[in-house]
């Protein structure tokens, strides 16, 4: 499936950009993120191989990745230069693919898309993340499965319910890889809800606390 | 009488079997089991069906441009920010129909199946997503 995606990805950008005077190296980077990584870089290297002076008017990225500053958004003929894109991991997962609209003065080709397939792996995974019980049902415990799915141990420090109604405890399967976190309501007559805030030792600020969520409705 | 415990008795124990391979295969949790594919709706069958929560799997910007009345916005980007308003507007028996710009649906099945194991039932994409949706309000 992947090597299908970067084969379409490959395919369309070779078409776009095929007679334009803006040639990249390449337009699809592909970077799979360290479990600790809080960004991923792309860099796209670029020339001007035809014989007019090409401006470029814009770069939009999809997602929310910072678009360096070019060095200068003239670019002569012969001249090259290097569109940077930094991808913030943040809580993203899995596979993700950005686009990068580069929008030029070029009358032939004014539009090139830049691809960036980020690989971001889990630090640790929370199955459900969402619990609920139906008005009247009994008020018996749920769990939360939460593991590290990577090699490097993860382990789960405390479990906080945002809502006094909502009791949780954590208990340690496997210590590093597997905890079960039990959520019980005091009562299930009426709508309440609560955020459960998993604290871990993972050493990324924004990775550290996990949220899983309960309600009932 | 005793053929009959017998035939029951081997009854029990071909029952069994499966169970044990069943185990084996997915363990005790029902999160052990998982299937990679999402079922794809039309239009006509989300209309029919009529208690749908719309999510919106297309950027920001073309979301704050125009979505479905009632639709939510959620990427991976921003899922633990738009995660919380989603689970407060769902409710039991809804399905969740998902809809991408119609050109790009990767994130959005991979967004389908995120919800899934988050504890979702009845997910689907929308066949076509908002190219479908816009030519059918045009008629």
């Amino acid at each position: 499936m992947k090597t299908w995606l970067i084969a379409c990805c490959c395919l369309l950008s070779w078409m776009q950009f095929v007679e334009g005077q803006i040639v990249f190296e390449s337009k699809t980077v592909e970077k799979t993120a360290a479990l600790m990584d809080e960004k991923l870089v792309a860099e796209y290297k670029y020339s001007n191989t035809g014989k007019s002076t090409v401006t470029i008017l814009s770069l939009k990225a999809s997602c929310n990745c910072t678009v360096g500053k070019l060095e200068s958004n003239v670019i002569k003929p012969g001249a090259s230069g290097v569109v940077t894109v930094t991808f913030p991991i943040g809580n993203r997962r899995g596979t993700l693919i950005n686009t990068i609209t580069v929008v030029t003065d070029d009358p032939a080709h004014s539009n090139a898309i830049l691809r960036f397939l980020t690989m971001i792996p889990e630090a640790v995974h929370v199955e459900p993340q969402f619990l609920y019980w139906a008005h009247g049902d009994k008020p018996l415990p749920k769990q939360f499965k939460v593991t590290a799915p990577s090699s490097v141990p993860v382990h789960v420090l405390q479990v906080t319910s945002s809502n006094p109604l909502f009791k949780a405890s954590v208990k340690t399967v496997k210590d590093g890889a597997e905890y079960v976190i039990t959520v019980e309501p005091t009562q299930t007559k009426e709508s309440a809800k609560t955020v459960l805030s998993i604290e871990t030792d993972i050493n990324v600020p924004q990775r550290s606390v996990v949220k899983a969520y309960a309600h009932i409705k | 009488m005793n053929q009959m415990v017998r035939q029951i008795g081997y009854v029990l124990i071909l029952a069994t079997i499966p169970a044990l391979v069943s185990l084996c295969l997915y363990g005790r949790h029902p999160w052990g089991k998982k299937s990679n594919s999402v079922k794809v709706v039309t239009l006509t069958q989300v209309s029919t069906y009529g208690n749908v929560l719309w999510v919106d799997a297309r950027s920001r910007a073309e979301y704050d441009r125009e979505h479905i009345p009632g639709g939510l916005l959620l990427n991976e980007e921003e899922w633990d920010a738009l995660l919380p308003p989603l689970l407060d507007q769902w409710q039991p028996e809804q399905w969740i129909v998902i809809y991408c710009d119609s050109k790009q649906c990767h994130n959005s099945k991979s967004l389908a199946l995120r919800l899934r194991e988050a504890g979702l039932e009845n997910v689907y994409l929308l066949k076509g997503g908002w190219v479908a949706w816009t030519k059918s309000r045009q008629q």
